[in-house]
């Protein structure tokens, strides 16, 4: 039976919203929203205003979807492998009543902090379709673009967890997750060219390739859901069988 | 039922044997568990608390497997880590809440009376604290929810003086008919006042074990438990 201990989430859940995602957003909104300075000199304030406005709204977007695996993968490999390697986590694995507790407490904080993410993103991207962005056309469009951008963040947690449970530092972890992510990239590439790469799973990519080939893309959907699942599972089974402080 | 029992326990790292088939058990009292560095003592302890697994032989902790699962026996125990760290993010009395829900046990502010914690930093955040402030921190969360069972790697690192008779004086008060404590250090001065039973460990073996005065009775020529130790080393 799952015994599940609501403290664990809490706790694992206020430690992931210390990281400094606002500063984060604050700087990639500066520096989109100043790339379109030089046109206050030669166009009217009107227009300065809307392209300020747009670029401010345009990097969140970015944001949201280039740098939120890295926080993701980051946030992962701070609750796993840096805790392993401070010695933070001794003591959670003595006062927790199962490894499986501990583990769901850990995975489920992640996952909200993902759908957080996500709704952002569906947020960020009803405001900007007011100005007319090519990103939302219609209904399809949207879920074209929000279903893989769901398996992305589940892929991303899935992955970095696996990475983070076996590695001994927060570095390696973070390092092995990138590489793992481009390999598993390269690797889907080779067996399914056009449009194999799982980076066509990724927003705005997959957006593209939902609308010209939904079928293909639809699978490469599934596989990366798999996939997920899969890196899930060894690394729960990893972690309540095998897994030793050091 | 006894507070720990470990049946012929081995562990090896690659070829290195830290644990060569210790067999011992725990029940009410306080154990010092002493022997010179690498002689397996952390391991011992990691093993008996479930952060380790042993390569071979059982080990039960109140009739429990502790790697798999405490159960419902982790509210049963207090445990200090040797270098002990904690989330810097939070504040000391926050620390000690997010244990106690852990544990499922309600939050008893009397150990906030403790001398050892004296000074208020316990509401400052555990990123302010210096390596002595952390070591009290780490003390009293092994306190919390009353714990049967008390291990204590190196509790007087990083300790002042005053903090070390602070540690004496806190596991005199706490010891009791129904508690198990075990002691890992080396300062062996420490130990001859507060403990009812003393294991010897070397080379992941256990070279004696026996109750502190026919302990010192039996290898000391002067009467402390430094000289005994020193014998039982030669010998050994």
């Amino acid at each position: 039976m799952l015994d599940l201990n609501l403290e664990n989430i809490r706790w694992e859940f206020k430690k992931l919203l210390i990281f400094p995602i606002p500063e984060i957003v604050i700087v990639s909104m500066i520096f989109n929203g100043t790339l379109v300075l030089p046109s206050i000199i030669v166009l009217s304030e009107g227009v300065y205003v809307y392209s300020f406005v747009k670029n401010i709204l345009h990097s969140i977007i970015l944001y949201t979807f280039m740098v939120q695996g890295v926080t993701i993968g980051v946030m992962a490999a701070t609750i796993f492998a840096y805790e392993r390697e401070a010695g933070i986590l001794d003591t959670e694995l003595v006062y927790s009543r199962s490894r499986t507790e501990l583990f769901v407490g850990k995975f489920t904080a992640l996952f909200l902090v993902g759908i957080i993410y996500f709704f952002t993103v569906v947020l960020m991207l009803i405001v900007y379709n007011l100005r007319g962005s090519w990103l939302i056309e219609s209904v399809s469009s949207l879920i074209s673009l929000c279903l893989p951008m769901l398996v992305q963040i589940i892929f991303i947690i899935s992955l970095n967890i696996f990475i983070s449970t076996i590695s001994d530092k927060i570095v390696i972890s973070i390092l092995s997750s990138a590489l793992t992510f481009y390999s598993l990239d390269n690797l889907l590439k080779y067996s399914n060219p056009q449009p194999g790469s799982f980076l066509y799973n990724i927003p705005p990519i997959s957006t593209s390739a939902f609308l010209h080939v939904p079928t293909e893309a639809a699978g490469n959907l599934i596989v990366a859901f798999i996939i997920s699942l899969c890196f899930l599972l060894v690394a729960y089974l990893y972690f309540t069988r095998f897994y030793e402080v050091k | 039922m006894k507070a720990v029992e470990a049946m012929n326990v081995s562990k090896k790292f690659g070829s290195i044997i830290a644990l060569d088939g210790v067999t011992v058990s725990f029940n009410n009292g306080v154990y010092g568990l002493i022997g010179p560095n690498g002689s397996g003592k952390t391991t011992f302890i990691r093993i008996m608390l479930g952060l380790q697994k042993p390569s071979s032989g059982k080990i039960l902790v109140f009739d429990k497997d502790p790697f798999y699962s405490h159960g419902q026996v982790c509210s049963l125990i207090g445990y200090l880590r040797e270098k002990c760290a904690f989330p810097k993010w939070v504040t000391g009395i926050e620390y000690l809440k997010h244990v106690s829900r852990l544990k499922r046990v309600e939050f008893d502010k009397n150990v906030l009376t403790y001398p050892i914690v004296k000074g208020g930093f316990l509401t400052r955040k555990i990123s302010t604290y210096s390596a002595g402030m952390i070591q009290r921190l780490g003390l009293i969360q092994a306190l919390i929810g009353n714990p049967s069972l008390i291990v204590l790697d190196e509790p007087s690192t990083n300790l002042d003086p005053l903090g070390r008779i602070e540690l004496i004086e806190l596991i005199k008060k706490i010891k009791n008919g129904n508690k198990t404590i075990v002691v890992s250090t080396h300062i062996l001065e420490d130990l001859e006042q507060i403990c009812d039973f003393i294991i010897v460990m070397k080379r992941g073996r256990i070279i004696a074990k026996d109750n502190l005065e026919k302990f010192v009775a039996s290898f000391s020529s002067d009467g402390t438990l430094a000289n005994a130790y020193a014998r039982v080393m030669e010998n050994a």
